[in-house]
C-alpha cells in the first residue's frame, strides 16, 4: 500500500462541525434560561419550530452523533438492552436520556415536546418512551410511507420534487397531514402563548429552497470535476446543514462551502491523489471504513452515496399561502431507496462501479440487475468494515472488473 | 358424528378449506391480513372473508428469494410470523381469492402491499389483486375522518368487484352476526378466566372463526361452548400471555405440558376477537368505520400508557398467577411495548417472565426449560 495522505478537510466543513456543537451549547443555555426546546424527526417538523424560534433537535442527527462522533453506539445499545428494549439506531437518542451521564456533548436539555411519528411502530413507540423518560409531551403525527408501502411512485420520481411533488403523494394523506400540522401549530400557539408567524415561515421555506439550490450547485461541481475535489467524508459531514434548514446561519454555511468548492475546482486540486476509477455507494451511511484501502491499494475514489443527492429533495416550490402545504408534501415523501434512481446518480457522478451492502447468500438482487444492466460493475458487501475478508472481496472485484 | 369442537378444530387445522369450498361453489372470497379489516362489510357484499395466517412450518424462502432481493436490506424488517403469511401468499395458497386486503398496520404487514406488487412485476407472478386498506393511527378527529373515508373506499371496491350495491340492511345484518361472534368469544374468554379452560383449545376455536363466515362460525362456536364440561376447573397455574401474535398453538401446548395453562392473552389470534362490538344503529357505515378507527392496528394504541392499562386489566380480570411475555425475534412493535407492560404487571404483583427474541416455532428446549422454571417458581 502507498503512504498517500488522507484527503484534506475543507475549512467550510469544519465550520459546520463546530457550528453544530456550539448550537447544542447555546440551546442548553437557552433552555436553562427558561426557553423551550423540541425534538422531532428528520423531515417532520423542524421548520415549524424554527418559525417559533424554538431550537429543535433532529432525532437521527443526534443518533449519528452518538454513533459516529461520540462513538458510543455500542454503549447506548447496551443501555437499551438493559432496559429490555431491542437495540436499534433509532432508539439511541432515548438511550442517552436513560443514561444521561454518558450522553455526548453534555447531553440534551429537557424538551417541551417530542413530535412523534407513525412512520413505523418502532419510531412511534421510541418517541413516546423518550417523552416519558423526559417527562414531556409527545405529539404523534400520522405518516404513511408513500414510496415503500402504500402507493407506487411515478417513473423518474426523483425529477419531480421541486414542482410536481404532489404527484408522488396520496392527496387524502396530504390533507390529513396538513390538518394535523395545523392542529399541532395551534397547540404550540396555546402552549407558547404566541402566534405562528406565517410570513416568517414562508421566508424560512424560501430560504430553505435557496439553501438547497446552493447545495446542488456545489454537488454538481463536485460530481463533474476530475479528480474528485471533495471527499465523501466531507460531503457527509456537510450534510449536517440539513438540520436547522432554512436559517440564515445555515444558508451562510452552505454558501461558504460552495465558495470553497469553486476554489478547489478552479485550482484542479483533488481530494485523492489519484483516481483510477470511481465508485458510487448505494448506501445511506458515512464514508465507508474500507475507503482508505480502496484509495491506497487501488487508487479508487468512492465519490458519492445516496445522501449526496437527497438534500435538494428537501426543496419545494410553493405559491403564496401554500408554504404549509409544500411542507406537508415534503414530510410525506422525501426519497425511496430504489436502484433506478441510484443508477441515475451513479451515472451523474461518473462512477464505474457501485457497491451496496447486502447479506451474503442472497440470490441475484434487483439492485445488481439494474446496476449491471446500466453498465456498472456491482459489488455486494455484507457489511461496512475494513477487514481481511472485505479487502479480499474488493481485491477480487477490482482485479476482475476494474483493473 | 363430529362434535362442534372437532369441526372447529378441523377448520383450524385446514384454515382455507371452507373458503375453497365456498369458491368451488361459485362464491367469492377475499383474503385479508390481521384482525382489523371490517369483515362485516365483506360479508355484507356476499363475499367470504378469509383471514391469512402463517405457521412455523411455512417456508420463508419464497419471501427471501422473490421479495428481499428487490430492496436494500434495511427497507423492511420482517418477523417470521409475517414472513410466513407472505410466504403463503407468494406460494399461491391464496391464489383462489378474488382479492387480498393489506391493511396499514405494523410496517412489515403494510409493506406486503408493495412487496406483492413489485414481486409480481419483477418475477411475472400471477397473484390475486391486492387492495391497500389505509388507516391513520392517531386518535384525533382528522384521523377519524380519514379512517371513515378509508372504509367508504373499501365499500366502493367491494361493490365494483361484485357489480352490486351493498345495502345498509345487509351491513346491519352482518354487524349483528359478528357482534354475536364477539359475544361467543367473550363467553369463551369468561369460561377460561373462571374455570381455566385450556388455552390451546381456546386458540383453536377462536382461530377457526377467522377462517369461517360468521353464519358458519357462530352456530359451531355456540355448540362448542355448550358442549364444554361446566364442572371442569383447572387446578394448575393460570397464566397470562402477552407479546407477539401466536397464529399456531405450540406455545399454548408447551405451557400445558408443563402443568399450567394460558387463560387470557393480548394478541390478535386470541381474546382480542371479542373486543369492541359495533353499535347496532341505523348508521351502519358510521358504526363500522368507528370501530375501524378505534380498534388498534396490531397493538399500536396511543398513548402507550393506555396499552399498558389494557394489558393489566386483561391479566387481572383473568385472575392469573403469572404472566409470560413472548416477543418474537424481529417484532419491532413488541420490542418497545413489552418492557413497560412487564413492569406494569410486576408493579401490580404479578410474577412476569419476559422472553425476548424468540423463534417463531416456540418449541426449543431452552424455552421449555425457562418456562418450566418460571412455572415451578409460581408454585412456591
Amino acid at each position: 500500500m502507498s503512504d498517500t495522505p488522507r484527503p484534506r478537510r475543507l475549512a467550510s466543513v469544519d465550520a459546520v462541525r463546530g457550528h453544530q456543537r456550539q448550537w447544542l451549547d447555546d440551546t442548553r443555555t437557552r433552555v436553562a434560561a427558561g426557553e423551550h426546546f423540541a425534538i422531532c424527526n428528520a423531515d417532520d417538523f423542524e421548520e415549524i419550530f424554527t418559525t417559533f424560534d424554538i431550537p429543535a433537535l433532529v432525532i437521527n442527527y443526534w443518533n449519528s452523533i452518538v454513533t459516529f462522533s461520540a462513538r458510543k453506539g455500542e454503549h447506548f445499545a447496551a443501555v437499551l438492552d438493559a432496559h429490555g428494549y431491542e437495540p436499534s439506531n433509532f432508539g439511541l437518542g432515548l438511550a442517552t436520556t436513560l443514561d444521561p451521564a454518558e450522553a455526548p456533548w453534555g447531553g440534551l436539555p429537557k424538551p417541551t415536546l417530542i413530535v412523534g411519528t407513525t412512520r413505523d411502530e418502532a419510531q412511534m413507540r421510541v418517541t413516546e418512551l423518550w417523552a416519558e423518560a423526559f417527562g414531556c409531551a409527545c405529539c404523534p403525527i400520522d405518516f404513511s410511507w408513500t414510496s415503500q408501502f402504500s402507493r407506487m411512485l411515478p417513473p423518474e420520481w426523483w425529477t419531480l420534487h421541486r414542482k410536481r411533488s404532489e404527484e408522488m403523494i396520496d392527496p387524502r394523506r396530504l390533507d390529513l397531514r396538513l390538518a394535523q400540522i395545523k392542529t399541532l401549530i395551534a397547540w404550540l400557539e396555546q402552549t407558547l402563548g404566541r402566534a405562528f408567524d406565517h410570513a416568517r415561515f414562508a421566508e424560512i421555506m424560501t430560504r430553505l429552497n435557496r439553501q438547497m439550490d446552493v447545495w446542488e450547485e456545489a454537488m454538481n461541481l463536485i460530481a463533474t470535476a476530475r479528480p474528485l475535489p471533495v471527499s465523501l467524508r466531507d460531503q457527509m459531514a456537510m450534510y449536517q446543514v440539513m438540520w436547522q434548514r432554512g436559517t440564515e446561519r445555515n444558508l451562510a454555511l452552505v454558501e461558504d462551502f460552495l465558495a470553497e468548492v469553486r476554489e478547489i475546482v478552479a485550482s484542479g486540486t483533488g481530494a485523492h491523489p489519484q483516481e483510477r476509477f470511481r465508485i458510487y455507494m448505494a448506501t445511506s451511511g458515512n464514508d465507508p471504513q474500507f475507503h482508505a484501502y480502496v484509495r491506497e491499494r487501488w487508487g479508487g475514489a468512492i465519490v458519492s452515496n445516496r445522501y449526496s443527492a437527497i438534500a435538494p429533495m428537501y426543496a419545494r416550490d410553493f405559491a403564496e399561502g401554500e408554504a404549509l402545504r409544500a411542507l406537508a408534501t415534503r414530510q410525506l415523501f422525501l426519497f425511496d431507496k430504489e436502484p433506478l434512481w441510484e443508477a441515475y446518480e451513479a451515472r451523474r457522478w461518473g462512477a464505474d462501479a457501485v457497491i451496496a451492502l447486502q447479506p451474503d447468500g442472497a440470490a441475484s438482487t434487483r439492485y445488481e440487475r439494474v446496476m449491471e444492466g446500466a453498465g456498472f460493475a456491482f459489488l455486494p458487501l455484507p457489511r461496512d468494515a475494513d477487514t481481511p475478508d472485505i479487502r479480499e472481496r474488493i481485491d477480487t472485484f477490482v482485479t476482475a472488473r476494474l483493473a | 358424528m363430529t362434535s362442534a369442537i372437532d369441526a372447529l378444530r378441523g377448520h383450524y387445522a385446514d384454515r382455507t378449506a371452507a373458503a375453497r369450498a365456498h369458491k368451488a361453489n361459485g362464491g367469492r372470497v377475499i383474503a385479508y391480513l390481521c384482525d382489523n379489516v371490517p369483515v362485516e362489510l365483506i360479508e355484507a357484499a356476499d363475499i367470504f372473508p378469509l383471514r391469512i395466517h402463517g405457521g412455523s412450518d411455512v417456508s420463508l424462502r419464497p419471501a427471501q428469494r422473490l421479495v428481499d432481493t428487490l430492496y436494500p436490506p434495511d427497507v423492511t424488517q420482517r418477523p417470521d410470523f409475517v414472513g410466513a403469511m407472505l410466504g403463503r401468499l407468494l406460494g399461491g395458497e391464496y391464489d383462489f381469492a378474488d382479492a387480498v386486503i393489506v391493511p396499514h398496520n405494523r410496517n412489515a404487514v403494510q409493506a406486503i402491499y408493495r412487496e406483492l406488487h413489485d414481486a409480481a412485476l419483477e418475477h411475472e407472478l400471477q397473484l390475486p389483486e391486492v387492495w391497500y386498506l389505509d388507516r391513520a393511527w392517531s386518535a384525533g378527529v382528522d384521523a377519524r375522518a380519514y379512517n371513515h373515508a378509508s372504509i367508504g373506499d373499501l365499500r366502493q371496491k367491494l361493490e365494483q368487484l361484485t357489480g352490486s350495491a351493498i345495502s345498509d340492511a345487509a351491513i346491519g345484518t352482518s354487524i349483528a352476526a359478528h357482534n354475536q361472534r364477539r359475544r361467543l368469544v367473550a363467553r369463551l374468554a369468561s369460561a377460561r378466566a373462571e374455570r381455566g379452560l385450556p388455552g390451546s383449545l381456546a386458540i383453536d376455536l377462536i382461530g377457526a372463526t377467522w377462517s369461517l363466515a360468521a353464519k358458519m362460525a357462530n352456530p359451531l362456536l355456540a355448540m362448542a361452548l355448550d358442549a364444554l364440561d361446566t364442572r371442569f376447573v383447572f387446578e394448575g397455574r393460570r397464566l397470562y400471555l402477552g407479546g407477539s401474535p401466536q397464529d399456531h398453538p405450540a406455545l399454548y401446548r408447551l405451557v400445558e405440558r408443563l402443568g399450567a395453562t394460558i387463560v387470557a392473552e393480548d394478541h390478535c389470534w386470541g381474546n382480542r376477537a371479542a373486543d369492541l362490538p359495533i353499535d347496532e344503529t341505523d348508521d351502519t357505515m358510521g358504526a363500522l368505520a368507528d370501530r375501524f378507527h378505534r380498534f388498534p392496528a396490531c397493538s399500536i394504541l396511543f398513548p402507550i400508557a393506555e396499552k399498558r392499562a389494557s394489558v393489566l386489566a386483561r391479566a387481572q380480570a383473568a385472575r392469573v398467577d403469572g404472566a409470560i411475555f413472548f416477543v418474537a425475534a424481529g417484532d419491532t412493535t413488541q420490542a418497545w411495548e413489552t418492557p413497560g407492560e412487564v413492569a406494569t404487571l410486576r408493579d401490580a404483583g404479578i410474577p412476569t417472565l419476559h422472553l425476548r427474541r424468540q423463534p417463531y416455532a416456540a418449541d426449543s428446549s431452552a424455552l421449555e426449560d425457562t418456562l418450566r422454571a418460571f412455572i415451578a417458581d409460581l408454585g412456591r
